[in-house]
């Protein structure tokens, strides 16, 4: 590769890492998306930073983790010292472009990116029925008038599959007659229930406030919905789900056929990957926030339909952790050009900040990596996962809240969970309070520490997060008192 | 008919903090065609069919400064005409003021009960966004099995239909369910096509079958869904004229607004 390439980075939003038929799921066609698999490489074991969109996306846009971006949580507001990488790209030789969905709160897409399409009405949480059409039609537009005087770096935001939002939205005060006993789908065509729909209920206090009590902090009125649900409402769930995807995926599709027959498709790389994945009955929840596998497991290929650029065709890799914060580093990889001082990893060091560059690792090189994933969610949830063991825990909240997102403190560490993800893959036995258990979880709580030591998380000074941290704070502190009376 | 407003479940928008009244909105537009003599018509021989459209539980079309008091996000106008060939002649112009495009969608159909899609088909695509995409003109034939699109010299296959099964544009359901109906209806059997939506993305398994019929304020309505591959559930509603009275997925519903042209 002579010159540097073309890299498009297509994103959808709340696909679940299985979500995808070239993997192995027979309820769901995704022929696009299968074929980016094809002509790259599949990460597994990749993880986004933060289970919400805006969360994740500030570290797509930074290449740091959550708690150091501002936005912790879904409405957080980006740190103006912190630059993007639309920013560094623009300043570097390279062009920009944005279109679709942005989702990064306290940072103006339009400021930072050239952008093609954001709607008519900004493009917010959701709306993919609407959307993710006029962004296909916009980066057609693009790609088939660029002049190419510059390499350009495309991120195309899809909104779907979130609009399983919508649908969850519209369960929560009515109950749609069953379409089996209609006649309308049969029984071959629905998904199972998920292996883990029966879980451990020893969850953290904090996901227990947020998503599981009757007034959670995090749409109660869908949870009160679903809780009447049956086996086939769940189940039903999930074959809806899977169509959001089908039809992203024919948007892709569009993308990857225009992309084929203009000059740049040998020469740009392709970068797939979600914000976050979708629970979809897993664990009788819904959405995201949680830090479950489904909930923030996503693909992430990395491709490139022509030779022009090297990469490994058609291949798994089941072996590294991938996380939300390598995307910066992978792109400004592929593009040449210096990172920022916060996001700086030379190849083949184990960084000590942010990401790595999934570069070498779609070349085929073997280089040093990290040995666990780190995820935040909620400002106050984190977990780790190891290539065994999977560790997921919460910091309690102080009296009054300093709001400087937590860590490391093991004094303040809350619940844990505690999952042989070999032995159950699907998390449905706590092992944290079980005996003989003692070392791993030391091990696994030493690792966050460690992680977290590494951070450099700001206080958060926007009123709008700082009142939802203290809101959200009030309504986690009397959940532990309730333990403590109890 | 279980839900709000008398309203039914396909249809029923009812999230409890929306304001203004999605029930109210809807019946008001229902019954103001159905009050007109001239909703008597006969839906097949209609020129023209336009739609307001209704949010679905899709609720970014009122937050923040879009909050506003009219809940519609746009309209439908779908116009058809037989030529001298027999054939039909469709236009579509579908206006959505929340992502900003405006469609007009041209092709023709064989006179059959599928409205098979025939020759050349026209999109074009304009939009009042404030960043640089604004418009997109794209043109597309079935060759064979394979169904092509071509836009600015770039000619792309978007997938193949093989020639028995039967094809038409989403759009033309308007008047293929209609012409089905008595046939679905009364033999309880499903209606297999493929479909081509917005004359751009190929789903190319897609049934259709009898769910049941309704009053709605004194009008009956015959509902028909839709399932396919890629596509959201949908649910039509037909008047005993053979117009599609309501068309509802749960992210948008399309309430038949007003009729041109056609025989009183």
């Amino acid at each position: 590769m002579n010159k540097r390439p073309n890299i498009l980075f297509i994103n959808t939003d709340q696909q679940s890492w299985n979500a995808v038929s070239a993997y192995g799921n027979p309820y769901i066609r995704t022929p696009n998306i299968d074929r980016l698999h094809r002509n790259g490489t599949s990460f597994m074991r990749s993880y986004c930073s933060d289970p919400v969109c805006a969360a994740t996306r500030s570290s797509w846009a930074t290449g740091l983790y959550t708690s150091e971006t501002g936005v912790p949580f879904n409405g957080g507001h980006m740190h103006e010292e912190i630059q993007d990488i639309g920013q560094t790209l623009n300043t570097s030789g390279y062009k920009a472009f944005h279109c679709g969905k942005w989702h990064v709160p306290g940072r103006n897409v339009r400021e930072s990116f050239h952008t093609l399409y954001y709607g008519k009405r900004d493009i917010g949480a959701g709306g993919g029925e609407y959307y993710d059409s006029a962004s296909t039609h916009a980066v057609i537009d693009f790609l088939t008038t660029y002049d190419g005087n510059a390499p350009f770096y495309l991120q195309i935001g899809y909104v779907n599959p979130h609009d399983v939002c919508e649908y969850l939205h519209n369960h929560e005060e009515k109950r749609v007659p069953n379409p089996l006993e209609q006649g309308i789908i049969t029984e071959d065509e629905l998904p199972p229930l998920p292996e883990n729909f029966h879980y451990d209920e020893s969850e953290t206090v904090l996901q227990q406030v947020c998503r599981r009590t009757d007034d959670a902090l995090i749409h109660s009125a869908i949870l009160n919905g679903v809780r009447n649900w049956d086996e086939f409402q769940w189940r039903y769930l999930i074959w809806n789900y899977y169509r959001f995807i089908e039809k992203v995926d024919t948007e892709i599709g569009i993308v990857l056929n225009v992309l084929e027959q203009t000059p740049f498709c040998d020469d740009t790389v392709i970068v797939f990957s979600a914000d976050h994945g979708e629970a979809c009955g897993n664990h009788q929840m819904f959405q995201k926030f949680t830090l479950y596998e489904e909930s923030i497991r996503v693909p992430f290929i990395v491709s490139c339909l022509g030779d022009g650029v090297p990469v490994q065709k058609n291949r798994f890799d089941r072996e590294h952790f991938i996380s939300g914060v390598d995307l910066v580093p992978t792109v400004y990889d592929y593009a040449g050009i210096d990172a920022p001082e916060a996001v700086r990893v030379e190849r083949g060091e184990i960084p000590r900040l942010g990401g790595m560059s999934v570069r070498p690792l779609a070349e085929g090189d073997e280089i040093p990596w990290r040995e666990y994933a780190y995820v935040e969610s909620n400002y106050w949830g984190r977990a780790v996962v190891a290539d065994r063991y999977k560790y997921v825990t919460e910091y309690k909240p102080t009296d009054p809240e300093d709001f400087r997102p937590p860590g490391p403190d093991a004094s303040r560490l809350g619940r844990a969970q505690l999952f042989d993800l070999q032995e159950d893959p699907w998390e449905t036995r706590n092992l944290a309070g079980q005996s003989g258990y003692e070392d791993v979880l030391d091990s696994c709580r030493a690792d966050l520490l460690a992680q977290e030591a590494r951070l450099n998380r700001w206080q958060i000074e926007h009123p709008n997060p700082r009142n939802v941290i203290s809101n959200w704070g009030a309504r986690l502190r009397v959940g532990w008192d309730g333990l403590s009376v109890s | 008919m279980n839900n709000s407003e008398g309203l039914h479940w396909s249809f029923d928008y009812n999230y409890g903090a929306q304001n203004p009244h999605f029930a109210q909105q809807l019946v008001e537009t229902f019954l103001g065609f159905y009050a007109d003599p001239r909703a008597g018509r006969i839906g097949a021989e209609a020129v023209g069919h336009v739609y307001d459209i209704f949010p679905n539980y899709w609720r970014g079309y009122a937050t923040g400064a879009h909050l506003q008091d009219n809940l519609s996000l746009g309209e439908a106008v779908i116009k058809r005409q037989q030529a001298d060939d027999a054939r039909w002649h469709y236009t579509i112009q579908y206006t959505n003021t929340t992502s900003g495009e405006d469609l007009q969608l041209r092709f023709h159909t064989a006179d059959d009960p599928h409205r098979s899609l025939t020759g050349k088909w026209y999109i074009q695509a304009q939009n009042d966004c404030q960043d640089s995409y604004s418009a997109l003109a794209c043109e597309g034939q079935r060759v064979a099995d394979e169904i092509r699109l071509i836009v600015n010299h770039a000619e792309i296959t978007v997938g193949t239909v093989q020639k028995d099964t039967p094809f038409t544009c989403n759009w033309a359901l308007f008047d293929v369910i209609p012409a089905l109906s008595g046939a679905i209806q009364g033999s309880g059997e499903v209606v297999e096509m493929a479909l081509l939506e917005d004359l751009e993305k190929l789903r190319p398994v897609n049934r259709i079958g009898f769910l049941e019929s309704i009053r709605l304020h004194e009008t009956q309505l015959d509902g028909y869904y839709l399932y396919g591959e890629g596509l959201l559930p949908s649910y039509w509603w037909l008047d005993t004229h053979g117009n599609v009275a309501i068309f509802a997925n749960f992210f948008q519903t399309f309430v038949l607004r007003e009729i041109v042209g056609g025989r009183a």
